[in-house]
């Protein structure tokens, strides 16, 4: 604070004790000038009048310096004293107890002098600035905060207060011990203080140490007592002790704040204020001097038929009702005013100066409060006014309590969704909140006062009717919670599931329950299908032609289906919990626990694994399984799923099978041998018929005659074709044994088949056919055996040429391919049909050729096909019935060197 | 258009106590400069001397209260425009409306807070040239 501040603040205090020092005095001189009134005096006469106007200055004077420093308690009363000097001189009237008003101030402004000596009674500048600059970094700044000092020994309990006491702006200073409590008075100067009776110490009870502070005079706040006591002797002792206010522990936070608010006269620093209906404008207006000046509020009205109206806007806590108004009356204006809902519990006291018993009680029975009668003393006045000023303050504070409950209340149940139901001791409905109305369709009107059975569900009646019998027998008022699941009916007769929970309370002596219900149709609906869904699943599993198995990740059995058990041997309760290991034969399982440990590190990728295993059953038999495993992942976990088959049978299968083939393959080559062998036993006496004949044919001594010669052309011929039948025989042999053997020769392909045709031409001719060339200008190279391709261009061509219609074609032409020719021979024949292609290369099938004068030993063209083949290179045929036949083979090329 | 700086108030009291309290809340907390009379008489003749931008009257002063004085400065062809505010303790909005038609341009209730004073003095002078 800059110093010339605190300079000028010093010397206002300064200013203002010499003030207070100088009050006496005038205090004096005006009670002297008051005295010399005389009460019966009229304000006509002039030394009444000389008087009357010196008192008038004199305490506007008083008035005007008091409320400059502050001095509230003579300020208001000098004003008051002014105020009516003036109206007295203004109208030359005074209501008749004026003169008593007056003498009642100056005795009350005597009183003020004597104790504005003692600290605190007047604010001084300094203490204000020091004090309001001390809670500028408190909330609700304007207001001077003093602390409440709680003592306790519950530690517990104190640092709760300290909590929850900061929410509604009140500063805790926490003691544990009354030890501590004179010094912490003389620091703090609480606003009041909060003390436990019952201490450890029992020496040092609360209700002592308050009773010895109280006698060092230490103590200028309000005392609250607390204490799991309540009997009589204890509330006398606390009362006797001074106390202000008595809790019973449990404390409740709620009732704590509003005593504190109450005694600190926290919110009655306002001003209590009052409503004068008086026709009377002198009258009127000497009594709001005088209550104002006693620290009131007051307003006049002179026009009674305005009262409801002036009420509301003005909102005072207490009306005083003149009796003898012409118009209407009070009683009737009472009435009137009781009416309406706002003013039910308004004070309504009425001004009278006589007293009549009669009068009374009907002022009573017409909603009056009481009687004030206009002779008596202003401080008997101000008493029973102040008197009902306040217990109509503390009805309102706990009405609008109760409002602001409810309100909260029905805040909550209103946006609950959940359904929320009262109902009495007999079962009816008491409260029905919104959230009941969705979920049961009834709504508060139609439920409130009926019998909670309209919701009930049949099977439930019974049951709901017992325990609420139960319930009102129980002595206790503790709350029950119980959470059940029951069903409900709904007003369109629906039958929904509920969740449920109910407390019970007791509420002056009447016992309720409030349930508090949850729709959980859909739930339920939900949990049905899941059940559905898994049981078809189970019975899927369960009735499984497969046997499956599933594993947690360390192989540990979890489900074994009835295929498994039949495959195993064993009973279920024998498999589940135990490693799948045991279903292995020794060997084996190392290998499956590699598998395990591969499985899981590539278990991001559900990869399923299919292998072969030997397994073992309860009987010890060892069979082999195909077994199909899948990782998966349930609920965060990891697990195996394993379909199993037992593969042994189809294992003895394709041994068998296999065997087969070995003996088919040892077979052939047995015959392969057998055909070789023989070549030689069949070609030896076949060359001799062959040459014998051709001796014959080519003797000179002895020449034979045209006849014989040709039969020995006949002789020559069919050995020939024998000879050929057994060369191809045998070479199909020699392929199928793998004798034979091809060497390989690179040659211009063009050039070699030129050759082969013109070889052919005269047979052709013979056939009445025509040939031609090639006349490729490219070139094309092979590397293969140059014999075995003549042998197989030949064939075709061969072919080609018995298989033509008269004055037919042999078209030879080739096709280059990539990295690779085509060598196509066609020829202009009956062609063959389609389904009969296929046939053409199996040896010994000639396609119906056999019956006709063709010739042919059938196994040409299989010996063909195996010959292409050997050369890497494909053979295939076209045909077209009634066109003719094109036979194609395929070689690759190779480059030219 | 903002406001000249207040800086010279005048200021009549009949009561001696406030008088000194005001003197000390103008001057040492407020920051003006503060002549006083005792009396609606002394004011023309103080006005003139000291040339003040505004004038504080007490209205229930004695022989000549704070209307006749505001009258009389009114007059007054060199003081007729210095602002005047009424110090009183009649505050009812009829009065305050009587007070302003008779030339005030505010009124301050008494009895005053000193702390403040000098704060309210100045919030009207500000709304006084706004």
């Amino acid at each position: 604070m800059p110093e010339r501040l605190q300079a000028t603040l010093k010397r206002m205090d300064e200013l203002q004790i010499a003030f207070i020092a100088k009050l006496g005095e005038k205090v004096k001189e005006l009670s002297r000038l008051v005295l010399q009134l005389e009460s019966n005096a009229t304000l006509q006469e002039p030394h009444n009048r000389e008087l009357l106007q010196q008192i008038h200055t004199l305490s506007h004077s008083l008035a005007g310096s008091a409320g400059t420093f502050k001095h509230t308690a003579v300020y208001n009363k000098a004003k008051a004293i002014e105020e009516i000097c003036h109206e007295a001189l203004q109208k030359a009237e005074a209501p008749s107890n004026w003169h008593k008003f007056l003498l009642e101030f100056v005795v009350g402004l005597r009183g003020d002098v004597q104790v504005s000596g003692r600290p605190s009674v007047v604010e001084n500048f300094s203490s204000f600035i020091a004090l309001s600059e001390k809670t500028e970094n408190v909330r609700n700044l304007g207001q001077l905060h003093h602390p409440v000092i709680v003592v306790d020994d519950d530690e517990l309990l104190v640092r709760l207060i300290k909590e929850q006491a900061k929410h509604f702006e009140y500063e805790v200073i926490a003691l544990l011990s009354t030890a501590d409590l004179e010094a912490a008075v003389e620091k703090y100067h609480p606003a009041a203080i909060l003390i436990d009776v019952v201490f450890p110490d029992a020496k040092h009870s609360g209700i002592e140490i308050i009773n010895q502070l109280k006698a060092k005079n230490k103590i200028n706040c309000p005392v609250i007592f607390m204490s799991n006591r309540c009997d009589m002797a204890v509330r006398l002792d606390a009362l006797r002790a001074g106390s202000d206010a008595y809790i019973v522990k449990p404390l409740e936070i709620l009732e704590l704040i509003r005593i504190l608010d109450r005694l600190t006269q926290r919110h009655a620093k306002q001003k209590s204020r009052i409503l004068i209906i008086d026709d009377d404008p002198l009258s009127a207006k000497f009594y709001q001097s005088a209550l104002n000046g006693s620290g009131f509020v007051c307003e006049i009205l002179l026009n009674p038929l305005e009262a409801i109206n002036k009420a509301l806007t003005f909102n005072p806590d207490c009306i005083l009702l003149d009796i003898n108004m012409p118009g209407c009356n009070g009683f009737e204006l009472a009435e009137v005013i009781r009416q309406d809902d706002a003013f039910c519990h308004i004070p309504i006291l009425f001004l009278t100066s006589t007293s009549n018993q009669s009068r009374e009680v009907h002022a009573m029975k017409s909603g009056g409060d009481d009687f004030l009668d206009k002779n008596a003393n202003l401080s008997t006045l101000i008493e029973i006014i102040k008197g009902h000023i306040n217990r109509y303050k503390e009805l309102d504070s706990v009405l609008s309590r109760l409002k602001k409950d409810e309100v909260r209340f029905r805040s909550v149940t209103s946006s609950s969704t959940d359904a929320i139901i009262s109902v009495d001791e007999k079962g009816r409905i008491v409260f029905w909140n919104e959230g009941a109305e969705n979920i049961f369709g009834f709504n508060s009107l139609e439920t409130v006062g009926q019998s909670l059975d309209i919701i009930i569900s049949t099977e439930y009646k019974v049951e709901y009717h017992k325990s609420l019998e139960n319930l009102g027998t129980t002595k206790s008022w503790q709350p029950l919670k119980h959470c059940i699941e029951r069903s409900a009916t709904r007003k369109d007769k629906k039958q929904i599931e509920i969740e449920l929970t109910y407390t019970e309370w007791l509420a002056a002596n009447e016992r309720f329950y409030t349930a508090i219900i949850r729709d959980i149709s859909h739930r339920k609906q939900i949990e049905q299908e899941l059940l559905n869904k898994t049981a078809s699943l189970n019975a899927i599993i369960h009735n499984s032609g497969e046997a499956i198995i599933t594993t947690d990740a360390q192989g540990s059995i979890e489900t074994a289906n009835p295929k498994v058990l039949q495959l195993f041997g064993y009973q279920s309760n024998e498999l589940i919990g135990k490693n799948v290991s045991m279903l292995m034969p020794s060997a084996e399982k190392d290998h499956h626990d590699e598998c395990m440990q591969r499985s899981a590190l590539s278990f991001p990728r559900t990869i399923s694994e299919i292998r072969e295993l030997k397994a073992v059953r309860k009987d010890g038999s060892i069979f082999t399984l195909e077994l199909n495993v899948s990782p998966m992942t349930v609920a965060g976990e990891r697990k195996f799923v394993g379909i199993l088959h037992d593969i042994s049978d189809r294992k003895q299968f394709v041994n068998e099978l296999l065997l087969a083939k070995a003996g088919a393959e040892a077979a052939s080559k047995a015959k392969s041998q057998f055909l070789a062998s023989m070549s030689h036993e069949l070609r030896t006496p076949l060359n001799a018929v062959m040459g014998f004949t051709q001796i014959l044919q080519t003797d000179t001594d002895n020449p034979l005659n045209a006849e014989q010669l040709e039969l020995l052309n006949y002789i020559y011929d069919a050995g020939l074709s024998l000879l050929k039948l057994i060369s191809e025989v045998l070479d199909l042999a020699d392929i199928e044994a793998g004798a034979l053997h091809l060497r390989k020769e690179k040659f211009e392909l063009v050039n070699f088949m030129n050759e082969i045709i013109t070889q052919a031409e005269p047979l052709a001719l013979r056939a009445d056919l025509t040939i031609k060339k090639l006349t490729d200008e490219n070139l094309f190279f092979v590397e293969t055996d140059q014999q075995k391709l003549k042998q197989v261009i030949n064939h075709l061509l061969s072919n080609a040429i018995k298989f033509n219609s008269r004055h037919g074609q042999v078209l030879v032409f080739l096709t280059a391919l990539e990295n690779a020719v085509r060598i196509s021979v066609a020829d202009t024949g009956k062609g063959i049909p389609e389904q009969l292609l296929a046939e053409l290369f199996k040896p010994f099938n000639r396609l119906g050729a056999e019956m006709s004068s063709i010739e042919g030993t059938g196994v040409g063209l299989t010996l063909t096909k195996k010959l292409v083949e050997m050369m890497n290179g494909k053979i295939g045929v076209i045909s077209k019935v009634g066109e003719g036949t094109t036979f194609w083979i395929e070689l690759n090329t190779v480059e030219q060197d | 258009m903002t406001a000249e700086p207040l800086t010279k108030i005048l200021y009549a009291e009949d009561e001696a106590d406030i008088r000194e309290i005001a003197v000390l809340a103008i001057e040492a907390i407020g920051g003006f400069e503060i002549a006083t009379c005792s009396s609606g008489a002394e004011v023309l003749a103080l006005a003139n001397e000291f040339q003040p931008q505004l004038i504080l009257l007490d209205v229930m002063m004695p022989i000549m209260d704070g209307p006749t004085t505001l009258q009389a400065l009114k007059q007054d062809l060199q003081l007729k425009d210095i602002p005047v505010i009424f110090l009183t303790a009649k505050i009812m909005t009829e009065e305050i409306n009587h007070f302003k038609q008779m030339g005030a341009i505010d009124i301050i209730a008494k009895p005053f807070d000193p702390m403040t004073l000098s704060a309210q003095i100045q919030e009207i002078w500000n709304s006084h040239h706004a």
